[in-house]
């Protein structure tokens, strides 16, 4: 016997009313889907009337104790990290401090104060750029004519149809070709 | 208490107190055991009160400690890949408040054996989703929004675990029937 589609309706529950007709006129014949619709039936039973399993009472005062060694475990931690900072830093000082001489350590100095003021001339310079952008912004819609702006949002306006159909076609001509 | 609060612990004990049932059956369910059961629900709630300022409230409050549970029960499975229950786990599955009687005991730890045997047939996120249904009535789309999963992705997998569900259930069927043919078989000789 043909248990195909039946042996998959069988499990679908939003099955057409034409449909549910003719899984049920082959449960009445299929002694094997009939057996399978009863072992769903069961399952849905047995679960469906399964007690809601409780933990051992007292829930909340083992979850307030855990709780807090949780936070104190976290707050160990942050020291933890805190302190392997301080001891690292503090031995890769003391190991430039003892291998460098006195010449490199002014020179180590002297390189830490030029990038310090390399980094803050950077930062003068983008607020420069930026402040500019932001005038420019600023000053562009009046000087440009209207016509412009309108020809440059009907052209956005056209790609971004042209993206939405594509978007929107691709993936019925890919289910045609599939 | 509003997510902005919840520096203090004790705060969100309210929470912990009338939600932690379902939590807890949930995890029972996923993992089979009391035990783990009762870590993955310490630790769905330790997750909830280290998070409660991204809790959503226009959301149900125990839909949101599901997904955490559900989300930690799937990880929990991958990484100890708890293929077994022992059957000391289930003597310790009744509920202790209830305490019921003997005959009742060991009929709730058979009935609970064997959803254990089949929930353990399937995958966790299939688990999570067929307790969700079964246990706590979620439509498809709070499965969904629940597990991060789409509506059609819910669908499938409750499909294909009803499917595995009903297999296994038929199978057993079979099993006990041929193993009583065999019982009888030597009397008829």
């Amino acid at each position: 016997m043909n248990h195909s589609p039946f042996e998959n309706w069988i499990f679908d529950d939003e099955l057409e009313p034409g449909e549910a007709k003719q899984l049920n006129a082959h449960l009445h014949d299929c002694p094997a889907c009939k057996a399978i619709k009863t072992a769903d039936q069961e399952a849905k039973h047995l679960m469906r009337s399964a007690a809601i399993a409780s933990p051992e009472t007292g829930f909340t005062d083992r979850w307030l104790l855990f709780a807090r060694h949780q936070e104190e475990k976290a707050q160990k931690k942050q020291v933890a990290i805190l302190f392997s900072i301080f001891i690292t830093l503090a031995v890769i000082s003391t190991i430039i401090l003892i291998t460098a001489s006195h010449q490199q350590g002014i020179e180590v100095v002297y390189f830490l104060q030029s990038s310090l003021i390399d980094l803050q001339q950077w930062f003068q310079r983008l607020i420069i750029t930026l402040n500019s952008y932001r005038f420019v912004l600023s000053v562009l819609p009046f000087r440009v004519p209207a016509i412009v702006w309108l020809f440059l949002a009907g052209n956005l306006g056209f790609w971004a149809l042209i993206w939405a159909l594509s978007i929107w076609k691709f993936p019925s001509i890919r289910k045609v070709l599939a | 208490m509003t997510p902005d609060q919840g520096i203090d612990p004790t705060l969100f004990t309210t929470v912990v107190e009338e939600n932690h049932r379902p939590v807890f059956n949930l995890c029972y369910r996923m993992l089979g055991s009391m035990e783990d059961a009762e870590d993955a629900a310490q630790e769905t709630f330790w997750k909830a009160y280290r998070n409660y300022h991204r809790y959503d409230p226009s959301r149900s409050l125990l839909t949101w400690l599901l997904a955490i549970a559900a989300h930690h029960c799937i990880d929990e499975i991958r990484k100890r890949r708890m293929k077994t229950i022992s059957l000391d786990a289930f003597t310790e599955e009744i509920l202790p408040d209830l305490q019921p009687l003997p005959e009742i005991q060991t009929e709730q730890r058979i009935e609970n054996e064997n959803i254990h045997t089949l929930l353990d047939t399937l995958q966790p996120e299939d688990r999570a989703a067929v307790v969700m249904r079964y246990w706590y009535g979620f439509s498809d789309e709070e499965i969904a929004q629940t597990l991060n999963l789409t509506i059609p992705a819910v669908k499938s997998r409750l499909f294909r675990a009803r499917k595995q569900l009903a297999s296994t259930i038929n199978q057993q069927e079979k099993n006990h029937s041929a193993e009583i043919r065999r019982q009888n078989e030597p009397q008829s000789i």
